[in-house]
Order: C-alpha cells, then structure tokens, then sequence
C-alpha cells in the first residue's frame, strides 16, 4: 500500500517550493500518480491502525423543544479508530444525526466529552472549532446543500476558500477530486445541471478538498436509488484505501451499514 | 479568514438568487434616491444658469438702495390731533412771534400791507373738537403754519448732532464689507403737481395738479422721473437708430415695457403682452424696434402759473353766472386761458392804477425777500424713450410657479419706472436739459429736508463686488424692507436690479428641504432594503449553516454578506443615479425651453444669452448620495446578519 501523507506533511512538502509554484504543482503531480498506484486488492482488503481517532465519553445531548426538553444522546461512549469506515444506525429519532454533528464540531454536548484527532472539543472557542471543520473533517449532507449558483468546480472548492489556500494548488486539486469522481465533463456545470447522483459525487469532492483526517456522512444515500447508493459506498471505500481517512455514515439502511468495517447501533440516543 | 476575491465570487452568486425579489428593492430604492438626484441635478443646474443669468445681468456689480431712516418729526410730520405739552406750547409760541415780527418787518421795508391774523397760527383748536378736563377744546400743533418749520429747523439741527446714518457713516460702515462704488439715483423735482403729461398731445387744464394714476405704470404719465447714473441701467439702453439721430434734443427716459405699452400701443399698433415666454420674446423685440426713439411731451408750469389759471378758471366761471359788468368790478387784471397747448396765461385786461401797480411790485418784492414769491414759468418738455426694461417682479416674493419663480430670480427690482441716465442727458445743451425745472432733488420726501441734505442724509446705491459682501452689509447695517416703523437700523435697503439674493434663498430653503426630505428617503430606502436583505439572510440560513460545517468562521459569514449587501447598493446607486439623470433630463426637455425664454425674457436681452439649463452636477452632492446609499446598504444588512451568524448553524441544518 502506498504510504498515506497526512495533509500536514502534504502542506510542509509543498512549503519547500513555495517560491516556486512550477515546482510545486510538479510536487503535487507526483504525489497525485503515487495516489493513483492504490490497487482493487487494497480496497477490498481495508485495514485500520490501533490509533483512536474519535472518543466519545457519557455523551449526552438534551434539546429544549419549547417548554419540553428532548434527550437526543444518553451516555453514549464509544471509540473509532484511524481509518474505520464505521456506519452509525438506528431508526430515525435514534439520536444518529446529533451524534454525527457532536463528532463534527457543530454542536457540543450537554454532558461528556468528545475527543476527535486528540482534541477535546468541548473546550475550543467558536473560531477553533469552524477551523477544526474545515481541516480536520469532510461533511457530505443527504440534501447535498450545493451552493445553487456557483459552477461544480467553484462548489468543490469552497471549503478551500475558508481554508485561504493558495490559488494554484487549489485549482490542480479541484481537477484532481472532479476527476477522481467522475465529474470533469461537468466542471463548468451550475448543479441544476446534475443528477442526483452526479451532485452527490460533488459534495464528496467537497468533502475531500481539504484533505480531512475523517469524513462524515449523514444518510449520503437517502435520496438516491439502490444503483448510486451502492456506487455512492463504493466510492467512499475507494477513498478510505486511497487517502487512508476515517468514515463515520450514518444511515438506517442495513444494507448499507453492513458494507462498513463495523456498525454502531443507537436506540433512544443510547448505544445497544 | 475567506480571502477578498473568494467572498466576491461568495457574493455574487448569492446576488443570482432571489432575483424578483432584489430587482424590486433596486427599483424601488432606485426610485427613491433617483427622485432625489433628480432634484439635486435640478436645482444645481437652475442655480448655475440663474448665476450665469445675474453675474451677465449685474456685470459683477451688486447693487443695494439704502434710504436713511428719519424720524417722523423730524421731516415736520406728525399726528393731527396731538397736544403739546405746556413747555411746547409756551416755545412753540414765542416762535410765532418771532415769525410774526419777522415777516412785520420786512412789509414794513417794502412798503406792504400787513396783518398779522393773515399768517397761519402755530396751534390751533383740535380739528375734532377734543375738549380737556375743564371743558376748553384743546389745542394741537398746527404743522402747516409758517412758524413750525422754524421748530422743524431746530429739531434737525439736534437730531443730527447724534445722526449716525449720513452719506459719510454709509461710506464708512459699507467700507468694511467692500463696497466699491457709491451712487446717489436722484429723484427728478418734476411731478404731476407741475408738469402734466400730454395725451395724444393735448393739455386738460380741468386736470391740472392732479395725478393721473397711481398705479405702478404710471410713472410717465405723473412725471415722476430719477436721474440713475447710466452703468445701472446700461443693459436696457438701446443703441441709437435713425429716430434718435434725427432728434438730439429730447429727454432720454428710460421706461417699463408695461407702461410704454399702456401709454403707445395704439399709436405704434403693439398688442398686449402675451402670457407665453416666447411670445413675450418676439412682442419684447417688437416693442423695442418701435419704442426706440419715440418721443411723448409733457407741460411744465410753475406753482404760480397754475395757481393763475387756476384763478382766471374760477373767474371764468364766476362770469358767465354773473353779470359781467359786475364781474368785471372784481378784479383790476384780468387773464386769458391758455389758447393753445402749453401756452403761458396771458394778459386780458390790466386797468390798475399806477398806485395798484406799486403795490403789486412791492408785493413781489417782499414775496421774493420773504421766499414766498412763485414764478409764472411755463415750458413744453419733449422726452424720449432710449431703452426699455422689463418691469420688476410683482409678485411680492410669492413664487407659486416656475416662470414666476424665475421671473422673481432674475426679474428687475427697480424702485422707480422712469429713469433718466445721466450721462445721455448730460449731453444736452442746458437749454434742452430744462436743468431750472428738472433740477436734481436728492430729496427725500421732498419737502423740509435742505438741512438733512446738506449734511449728507440721502439715499443711495451702493455697488458691491459679490453677493455675500452685500448680503452681509444689508443684514449688519439695514432692514430689507421698505417699512421703516419696525426698522431699528440706521437704513432700510432693497436690493437694486435683479434678485440676487434670492440664488442664495433658494440654496438655502432646498438645504433645508434636503435636510429634511434626505433622511426621510434614507429611513425608507433603509426600510425597503434592510426587509430584503433580511429576507434574502433568513432565506440562506442552511447555505450558511452549510458553509459554516465546512469551515466557514463567523467573520467569514458577515465578509460574504456585507460584500453582498455592498453589491447591492452599489446596483441601488447605478440605477438611482440612471433614473435621477433621466428625470433631469425629461424635465429639461419637457421645461428648459420655456424657463430659457422666461429667463430671457425677465432678463430683458434676447440674444446674448445661452441656454437656461437645469441640468447641474454637483460632485459632492452626489458623493454625498452614493455614500448615503452605501451606507444605508450595509445598514440595512447588518442587524438581520448580526442575528444569524450568532445562531448554531446546527439549529438551521436540523430545521430541514
């Protein structure tokens, strides 16, 4: 298996031609062919390493809906390591998409701790948190949430926007995740031009731009037929074995679930 | 943070969605400031072609007609019916006296009768019958008695011992404020008391004495005239043409088109003024092609001529009701009527004694010792018109519509409507300048007033070299206003020639309107605005909730919205400053004609002025507009922003 390069190593490898932007897209050229070298035996034989890279400790999650308060979450602890493709199930309600959003650093627990990447989250002021989204996790939303307005290339790039990457590098990656999903004919496509298919493709390029240590799926499936669903999942394997990444989906299709390393079932917010 | 470019592609594509809705703010808030920019253009280019108009019209001289402000008593009026005081009446007395003396001496030097009950008394009973506390009707001051001109004299005398409004002080105190040019307009002593102006040529001696009109086109016709030096009035003057070559020795006047009109339309077949600007242009030129040079006559006769044929009427009259031989018994010299137009009285009959022929003589010595003795003169005086002006505006101040407006920015605020230019007449021999009967009078209400003269209390023009040196002279120093009762100034003034202080009114009254109308369109451009940009915000809370899972910090959210809402003002301003310039131009299309021809025509010359625009930048204004736009663009968006990017992005993710 090629050696996986985590974004910061790609970022110091790309600081030593940062004079040079020739070099440099040179640079990303090799490390985009070593990428390529990823083999159909790699993907259907995934492996992850020992390394915890979510921890969830008692986490409990209470929304005020009115004068009633609804507890999402009750004392949920689990762990999730480096490079696991995990599916988070359970029936709508179960308190699977508020999970997703405390991994993410959207919203915070009422009680317990949630470690991602070896940071508490709990403890990072609003700016921290927005850039711990932007670097360290690839969301992917069942409604796609494209920006209707902007081209799919422009779509793609947006997380990089926030991330104040340079130009060229951003360019030469965004051509390499429109090709990687098979989208490069579209590039220049506003998304009322996709299929639902096509757009699901872009949200994971989305996803992807900033390289992200653990990418979170909430029911990336949901609205597309069996045929994309699976090519959806398919992908997402491809990509684990490809950059090495931890996927977190949450779905209440068993089908789905059971492509994934490992299952983490919730029921009225606690685990079974 | 989101870098400067990625926030305006951010932007800009949020400026594609909720397009009806953003069309219709920009139109509407469009509107708004567009009115405004229209108004502005306006006004701008109508102030600037107004001060185009003036600065040809006063030829860089800004003209301000000061009257000194007099006392009542001192110029020798006051109430009928007051009371003196007992030391009054004791001082007032011993004046009669003297007067008396006087006059008793000198009859006695030439030989005259003289009865003392003859001379009009110092007081008298009051007219009305007033009686006092003992039942006696009280005595007034008779104010038409020989004797209380002498107390006049004396209350002159004190008055200008403190007087601080003589020609001097005015030179002095205008000095300050950088007048450069004194001028002193005097009224001609003609009036229709003696000289009487000839209709078609004809002399009514039943009229004699009387005014003909009062009216403010009737300055001819009264023989009310004001010797102006030529530089005021300069514009008006027409160049000399055949009808003037061929008759040098007339009186130039200068006269109103109305009242030449009133007085020559038959004779030079001229309509009446038409209500259109450029029919006023053509009847205006028409007027001064044919008024040029006309020439009208008037008769001068002395007091004492009229006063004679007042006489030789009366006698007439008596005659034909009485037997004539009886008649005759009455009188030892007899006169004849005028037989022919601004004839002198003539001789009928002289059956005086040597002895009555004495008398007489001695009599008219005295009286010309006395100052009472009145000449019999009689002369025909033959004007001629050498320029017409447009008359002033009459619409005291009260601009109801555009033309009247212009016609008071640029219209003649003369005070007299008949004027003499000084130097054209000047050029006169003394026979034909008629200087014993047209004599200057720097009067100021024509009687009583040699003393005040003498010491330099008279009105006058003074020229100023700008607007506001004047503006700041008349408001330090006078009342601009022709009522003196309320005045506590030294002088009362008007402006002379065209108005212009009324640009700086008009600046003045929009800034007022401006700074009340701005904030206005500004709250409801706000309003306006600040409801789409809350629409458009609450309407892209999951795009921001979306943006905000992918990395986005909270500054990058209020970047990416106050770039939007900037984009949007910026679309705001091109269209308000597309509809301001397109209302201003429709309006110069739909009126410029018009107010040109108005302008020139209250202007009074046709041809050597441009167009009167009302189109006008005026960049600060403008600038002053865009940033209202600007700011009221981020204004608007700000609250509605601030409220969203303190929420949990989580919170609109879930509202899906």
């Amino acid at each position: 298996m090629t050696p996986k390069a985590t974004p910061e190593q790609i970022d110091a490898y790309l600081a030593l031609f940062a004079n040079n932007p020739y070099n440099a897209m040179v640079a990303i050229k090799e490390h985009v062919q070593r990428r390529s070298a990823v083999t159909s035996e790699s993907i259907s034989a995934p492996s992850h390493s020992e390394t915890a890279i979510i921890t969830a400790q008692s986490l409990t999650k209470t929304y005020k809906l009115g004068r009633q308060r609804i507890q999402a979450l009750h004392d949920v602890s689990f762990t999730i390591y480096d490079g696991e493709f995990v599916a988070l199930t359970g029936a709508s309600g179960s308190g699977k998409s508020t999970l997703l959003q405390l991994i993410g650093g959207l919203d915070k627990p009422t009680s317990g701790e949630i470690i991602v990447n070896d940071t508490n989250l709990n403890h990072l002021p609003d700016a921290k948190l927005s850039t711990f989204r932007n670097k360290t996790i690839g969301f992917i939303f069942q409604f796609f949430y494209l920006q209707p307005f902007l081209r799919l290339s422009k779509n793609i790039e947006v997380p990089s926007m926030f991330a104040h990457t340079k130009r060229s590098i951003r360019r030469l990656h965004v051509k390499e995740l429109i090709e990687r999903v098979g989208l490069a004919q579209q590039a220049p496509q506003l998304p009322k031009q996709l299929s639902g298919g096509q757009i699901q493709r872009a949200a994971i390029a989305r996803a992807l731009m900033n390289n992200p240590k653990i990418l979170l799926a909430d029911e990336p499936t949901g609205n597309l037929d069996s045929t994309n669903s699976r090519a959806i999942i398919e992908l997402f394997k491809q990509i684990r074995a490809e950059f090495g990444m931890t996927i977190v989906l949450v779905t209440h299709n068993p089908e789905i679930a059971a492509l994934a390393d490992r299952e983490i079932q919730l029921k009225d917010g606690t685990l079974i | 943070m989101i870098g400067f470019i990625d926030t305006l592609t951010l932007a800009r594509a949020k400026l594609r969605s909720k397009k009806v809705l953003l069309s219709v703010t920009v139109v509407l808030a469009s509107l708004v400031f567009g009115i405004i920019i229209t108004g502005m253009i306006v006004v701008t280019g109508a102030s600037r072609s107004a001060n185009t108009y003036l600065q040809a019209a006063l030829g860089g001289k800004y003209l301000v007609a000061v009257n000194p402000i007099i006392p009542d008593e001192i110029l020798g009026y006051g109430s009928m019916t007051e009371t003196p005081s007992d030391t009054l009446k004791a001082h007032l007395t011993d004046l009669q006296k003297q007067y008396i003396a006087e006059q008793e001496k000198l009859a006695k030097q030439y030989d005259v009768a003289f009865n003392s009950e003859s001379i009009d008394p110092i007081l008298k009973a009051n007219p009305f019958g007033a009686k006092d506390a003992f039942g006696n009707v009280t005595q007034v001051i008779n104010r038409d008695a020989p004797a209380y001109q002498m107390y006049v004299l004396e209350l002159q005398n004190e008055w200008l011992k403190t007087a601080s409004n003589s020609f001097t002080d005015l030179k002095k105190l205008a000095g300050v404020d950088g007048a450069t040019t004194y001028y002193q307009n005097q009224r001609s002593s003609l009036g229709y008391a003696n000289a009487m102006y000839l209709t078609n040529g004809k002399e009514d001696l039943t009229k004699i004495g009387q005014p003909l009109s009062t009216d403010y086109t009737s300055f001819i016709q009264n023989s009310a005239y004001t010797f102006t030096d030529q530089s005021l009035i300069n514009r008006y003057v027409l160049p000399e043409n055949a009808a003037r070559q061929a008759n040098k020795k007339a009186i130039p006047v200068v006269v109103t088109a109305q009242e030449a009109t009133k007085l020559f339309s038959e004779q030079i077949g001229i309509p009446k003024e038409p209500s259109d600007a450029a029919g006023k242009i053509i009847w205006m030129k028409a007027l001064q092609e044919k008024l040029n040079g006309l020439t009208y006559q008037a008769c001068y006769r002395s007091p004492g001529e009229i006063a004679l044929i007042q006489q030789t009427m009366q006698q007439n009259q008596t005659d034909t009701s009485m037997n004539s031989s009886l008649a005759s018994m009455q009188s030892s010299i007899m006169y004849n009527l005028p037989t022919s137009t601004c004839a002198p009285v003539t001789i009928k009959k002289d059956s005086r004694t040597t002895a009555e022929k004495q008398a007489d003589a001695n009599l008219e010595a005295y009286q010309k010792a006395a100052g009472t003795y009145q000449p019999q003169i009689t002369q025909l005086l033959t004007f001629q018109i050498v320029g017409i002006m447009p008359l002033g505006s009459q619409t005291d101040g009260k601009y109801n519509d555009i033309p009247s407006l212009i016609t008071g920015l640029l219209g003649s605020q003369y005070q007299d409507g008949a004027f003499i230019p000084t130097q054209l007449y000047t050029q006169l021999s003394v026979t034909e300048q008629h200087k014993d009967i047209l004599q200057y009078s720097t009067s100021v209400r024509g009687e009583n007033v040699q003393k005040l003269v003498d010491a330099g209390i008279t009105p006058a023009i003074i020229s100023f070299p700008s607007a506001a040196s004047a503006k700041k002279f008349i408001n330090t120093n006078t009342c601009l206003t022709m009522d003196e009762s309320s005045c506590k100034k030294p002088w009362t003034s008007q402006l002379y020639g065209p108005n212009y202080l009324l640009t700086d009114d008009i600046s003045k009254k929009v800034g007022d309107i401006a700074k009340l109308v701005l904030p206005i369109a500004l709250i409801v451009a706000a309003i306006i605005m600040s409801f789409t940009m809350a629409r458009v915000i609450i309407d892209s809370r999951h795009e921001t909730a979306v943006f905000r899972a992918l990395g986005a910090k909270r500054i990058d959210i209020m970047r990416i919205y106050l770039i939007y809402s900037v984009m949007v003002a910026v679309l705001v301003a091109i269209f308000s400053f597309l509809i301001g310039t397109g209302g201003a131009v429709t309006i110069e299309l739909l009126y410029g004609p018009e107010i040109t021809d108005q302008a020139k025509v209250a202007y009074g010359v046709f041809d050597s002025l441009g167009k009167f625009s009302l189109i006008g930048v005026d960049g600060m204004l403008l600038g002053i507009v865009a940033a209202a736009i600007l700011l009221v663009g981020i204004l608007a968006v700000l609250p509605p922003l601030i409220r969203n990017v303190r929420r949990n992005p989580i919170r609109d993710m879930r509202d899906e």
